[in-house]
């Protein structure tokens, strides 16, 4: 077994698993070349004629152009969610690491025990609750749920397990507060754990189509995963090339974002303490 | 020794906190009360635990978890060791940003778009991969059977997921401190040992991490199920949570829908209790 | 003196006439009920945006009535909304478009509420035919009104069929020849597209053949499943499906849309929209389909079903109601209203009496170009009018429209793999449905039996 894997260069694997993953991404972006004849055919090359640009065009003067608002309004959902999300995440796993606080493992497994509830039985209550509140139908109906992450919480907890408790005693010695040791040495140190969380979060909340679809009732508000589904004909029946264009566009700053954030993952030498 | 600073402790988990009883605590138990009475439409009228006795009755709802338990016994495995192979392969490979965009691409498509693009992949007409099979001297295939099904639900989850979990697993090797590796290393040890014996074990936190979210995952498991509907006929219980959608939720059955998927997580938790238990306590009390 | 005394009495009298008379004549446009609230905006959910042009003409003749529109998606994602704004009691538009069988889940479910105050009987027939009230209303309460017909029709490839010398079958027992002669000549072409995932497709089979398999009546649902003209037309299929002649085929998917365009289907059944709907969805293949009526089971006496259509209701969390009764009111009879939506949707067939006397038969002239030139407007109203003809002319669904869709799935399945017949198929689906139905909490079920 040893010897096969030394056998196969990593560069070959990385290339097998990335034809694997790429396959259906490759058909997604030469479909957006095709036009609705085209897409019946199902074939595996661009269009020819290429209609890319005729798409384009196409779906983003669909009713008016309302494609720029459901990009905004992703990116306002996603980006703030995930940034707040994320923070609140790091907090809370950082009092869980740091402190040895009255209901520790309790809270710990309540937690967990709570998000075992699967996320569509709670959406009738969470409507109601929503409802009282007055927030239905607005953008905090998407908000508030976006800026909670359970898994975040856990995620957090392992990437402050590997902080060393020297750093902290240095930080104490050196007089800091506790909010001064989350924000100038904490965070940094779980850099790489922070940046995954943002993304991650950043595409669940791009990506999440359901909630929405239950809370928001005017176009204007719907995230683009939403507002594709409706991109319908006069007639009500879905116009699957521009569908498609749509969510070759939806996947695309998702891309951007990675990318941006990518170089912050890479291995950092902690070396701060002797 | 850590001071047990309880007021600070609950600072910093109060955003958290009071965002997690709005959106998850209030709605879980206003969804408890819910699920004691019967509905029609906005009426309500108190039924007791008539919803829970239905439930426990139904024989669809348990054989629903037929295809949770393959995921959990063949896919999480699977995943995670293909995980951990990804992740040391970001470490070695030239160019290894690029595979990371790529690998992490399935994660970022909408879940909607990956079956519009799988139902082409497995269709019968227009399918890459019969031709390819034919080629290879398997004869026309035929992709999507009862059979094949589990096995096709495998592939669509490994593809969307791998990449996020090497992901995980990546950023995780990435903080650990170098100082391990490199006193093995002067020690003598290959990168394989170095990998095996030193990396895996820091890994550990996070692995646990991922089988405890995965398999709350394979047991909620209804995007991806929902995908293969549109090629294949499903029976309405392939997934419990498909079985609990389609019993109730689409016909706003919402409080009997509640009892089921508040049945579905004691499920989970009585089982994985035990796991659960020791593997939190692993998680929570450390360094 | 006398004559002074008449005149008073007659000019009085005149005058009385025209003050009470106003109402009943109406201010509104074109004897259209007036509107006697004050300004409002009503919101609508519907997944055609071909309102938007009638919402304009709308709002020029009642000026105080805005209505804003919204595509929440398609049909099952605007339904969760329902269900879940009814049950929380908040949150529905005034306006809800559903699809025909799916509307009495809803009137069941309480989302609509009943506008005969503003529209009661006498007004709803005179803009659209009594049959509709099959769709649109329960208990006697009006809920709304019906747009798109789903008349059935057949669509055949003309290329197919020149090319194995077949001609257009006026009867079942025709399309039967038809088929195994299609079948023998060329086994990789569908004689037709029969769908195993759309349970509207054989409900509307068993309609034409002047059957059905429930309904609603005198506040009971009745299913059988198992009568003589049911079984009949499930036999007749079952026979070709056995056979192999035909194999069923899931619809609405990409392999189904390649088979289209391919010609791997000879014909299809479906209802009066699918000649738009394969236009947009079957570009490559213009030219070469036409539409033509059912074959029939009694040439002598031809009789149609539908598949399918959609209705606009007035949803019971409305503040306006009496707009919003006005409203699909004029949107769904208006003339004017009637020519935008035929007019931005191509070739829809509507309800509304205006268009089967007035707009309809005013475009028999007009030739399809995608259908070869072919003036298809007088065989959909044909296929309209045969539907009046069928003694058996309409029934309500059952509230649990998904499940009898799934579960006829599942039992077709077993068909499929030769694990019972026919006629165990349908008592096995009987009993399914009429068992969900006692889940979802109907006690007023009858079984084996359905009303006159």
């Amino acid at each position: 077994m040893r010897k096969f894997l030394r056998a196969v260069p990593p560069n070959l694997w990385a290339i097998l698993f990335s034809m694997f993953f790429l396959l259906p991404i490759y058909w997604l972006i030469q479909s957006t070349t095709k036009d609705n004849g085209q897409l019946i055919q199902g074939t595996f090359v661009p269009g020819n004629p290429n209609h890319f640009a005729d798409n384009m065009s196409d779906v983003f003067s669909f009713n008016n152009g309302i494609m720029g608002q459901w990009l905004l309004n992703s990116t306002v959902y996603s980006a703030v969610g995930s940034l707040l999300s994320t923070l609140f995440c790091a907090m809370a796993g950082f009092a869980f690491r740091r402190y040895h606080f009255i209901g520790r493992k309790l809270l710990f497994m309540i937690i967990l025990g709570f998000s075992l509830v699967p996320a569509f039985t709670t959406t009738l209550p969470m409507f109601m609750e929503f409802k009282n509140l007055n927030i239905l139908n607005s953008i905090w109906a998407v908000i508030i749920p976006s800026c909670v992450n359970v898994f975040g919480v856990y995620l957090m907890v392992v990437y402050w397990n590997q902080v060393p408790e020297e750093m902290f005693d240095a930080a104490v010695i050196d007089g800091a507060g506790e909010a001064s040791i989350f924000f100038r040495i904490g965070l940094p140190g779980i850099r790489p754990g922070l940046i995954t969380l943002v993304i991650i979060s950043f595409v669940a909340i791009w990506n999440n189509y359901f909630l929405p679809l239950v809370m928001l009732s005017d176009s204007s508000r719907f995230p683009l995963i939403l507002g594709i589904t409706t991109i319908n004909s006069l007639q009500g029946f879905p116009i699957y090339n521009l569908r498609i264009m749509g969510a070759f566009l939806t996947a695309l700053p998702l891309l951007v974002i990675f990318s941006v954030l990518q170089r912050f993952l890479a291995p950092q030498l902690t070396g701060a303490i002797k | 020794m850590r001071k047990r600073h309880s007021v600070r402790a609950y600072l910093f988990l109060s955003p958290f906190l009071v965002f997690f009883i709005m959106v998850i605590v209030y709605p879980v138990i206003s969804g408890v009360i819910l699920s004691f009475f019967g509905q029609r439409g906005a009426k309500m009228w108190f039924v007791g635990i008539k919803n829970y006795a239905s439930v426990l009755a139904d024989q669809k709802f348990w054989g629903s978890f037929g295809m949770p338990v393959f995921l959990l016994l063949v896919q999480i495995p699977l995943m995670i060791i293909l995980g951990i192979f990804i992740a040391f392969l970001f470490e070695r490979v030239k160019g290894s940003s690029v595979y990371r965009l790529i690998f992490y691409l399935p994660y970022a498509l909408p879940g909607v778009i990956a079956g519009i693009l799988w139902s082409y992949m497995f269709s019968k007409s227009m399918s890459p991969f019969v031709p390819l099979f034919e080629a290879l001297g398997f004869g026309k295939v035929e992709l999507i059977t009862n059979g094949s099904l589990p096995f096709i639900l495998l592939v669509i989850i490994l593809w969307e997921w791998t990449g996020y979990t090497a992901l995980l697993l990546y950023s995780t090797l990435v903080s650990l401190p170098p100082e391990y590796a490199e006193a093995a290393q002067i020690d003598g040890a290959t990168r394989f040992q170095i990998a095996i014996h030193i990396k895996i074990p820091l890994l550990k936190d996070t692995i646990i991490l991922l089988l405890i979210f995965n398999s709350i995952g394979a047991i909620q498991v209804f995007n991806e199920p929902k995908m293969l509907g549109g090629l294949i006929t499903l029976p309405p219980n392939f997934t419990p949570a498909m079985y609990i959608y389609n019993e109730a939720f689409s016909y706003g059955a919402f409080t009997y829908a509640i009892a089921m998927g508040l049945v579905l997580a004691a499920v989970i938790f009585i089982i994985s209790f035990f796991f659960m238990k020791s593997s939190v306590k692993e998680l929570a009390v450390n360094a | 003196m006398k004559k002074r005394r008449q005149k008073t009495l007659v000019l009085s009298a005149i005058f009385t006439f025209f003050f009470l008379s106003i109402p009943i004549f109406g201010e509104g446009p074109e004897g259209y009920p007036a509107y006697s609230g004050p300004p409002v905006e009503l919101t609508m959910w519907a997944w055609t945006s071909n309102e938007n042009y009638s919402i304009d003409l709308f709002q020029k003749a009642y000026p105080s009535i805005k209505v804003k529109w919204t595509n929440v998606g398609g049909g099952g994602d605007e339904y969760t909304k329902i269900l879940t704004a009814t049950s929380a009691g908040s949150g529905l538009p005034d306006v809800i478009m559903s699809e025909y069988t799916y509307a009495p889940e809803f009137m069941q479910f309480g989302s609509f509420q009943e506008i005969n105050k503003w529209i009661p009987k006498a007004t709803y027939l005179k803009y659209f035919p009594a049959v509709t009230l099959k769709w649109t209303a329960q208990d006697g309460k009006i809920f709304g009104t019906p747009q798109d017909s789903g008349a059935c029709t057949m669509v055949y490839r003309k290329d197919v069929f020149d090319k194995y010398g077949l001609s257009v079958p006026k009867t079942w027992a025709e399309f039967a020849t038809m088929a195994a002669k299609l079948h023998k000549a060329d086994p990789k072409i569908q004689p037709i597209s029969f769908p195993s995932n759309w349970v509207l497709g054989p409900v509307g089979l068993v309609w034409e053949a002047g059957g059905k398999l429930f309904d609603y009546a005198d506040g009971k649902w009745y299913i059988d499943f198992t009568n003589p003209i049911a079984s009949k037309v499930f036999n007749y299929w079952g026979k070709m499906i056995k056979d192999g002649v035909v194999t069923p085929d899931l619809w609405w998917n990409a392999d189904w849309y390649k088979e289209l365009s391919d010609g791997g289907a000879a014909t299809v059944v479906s209802g009066g929209w699918f000649p738009e709907w394969l236009q947009l969805n079957s570009p490559d293949a213009a030219g070469k389909w036409r539409v033509a009526t059912l074959p029939q089971w009694d040439a002598s006496k031809p009789m149609n079903g539908e598949m399918g259509g959609s209705g606009f209701y007035v949803s019971s969390q409305s503040k306006n109601p009496e707009a919003a009764a006005l409203f699909v009111l004029w949107l769904n009879s208006h003339k004017d209203s009637i020519l935008q939506l035929h007019d931005k949707s191509q070739l829809p067939v509507l309800w509304a009496n205006s268009f089967i006397t007035g707009l309809g038969p005013s475009l028999a002239g007009q030739e399809s170009p995608y259908f070869g030139g072919q003036k298809i407007t007088p065989v959909s109203l044909e296929a309209m009018n045969q539907v009046s003809k069928n003694p058996n002319n309409a029934f309500t669904a059952l509230p649990i429209m998904d499940f009898i869709s799934s579960s006829q799935q599942t039992e077709l399945k077993k068909f499929l793999d030769g694990e019972e017949d026919m006629n165990a198929f349908l008592k096995n689906w009987q009993d399914a449905v009429v068992a969900f139905m006692g889940k979802q909490g109907f006690s007023n079920v009858v079984v084996g039996q359905l009303p006159k």
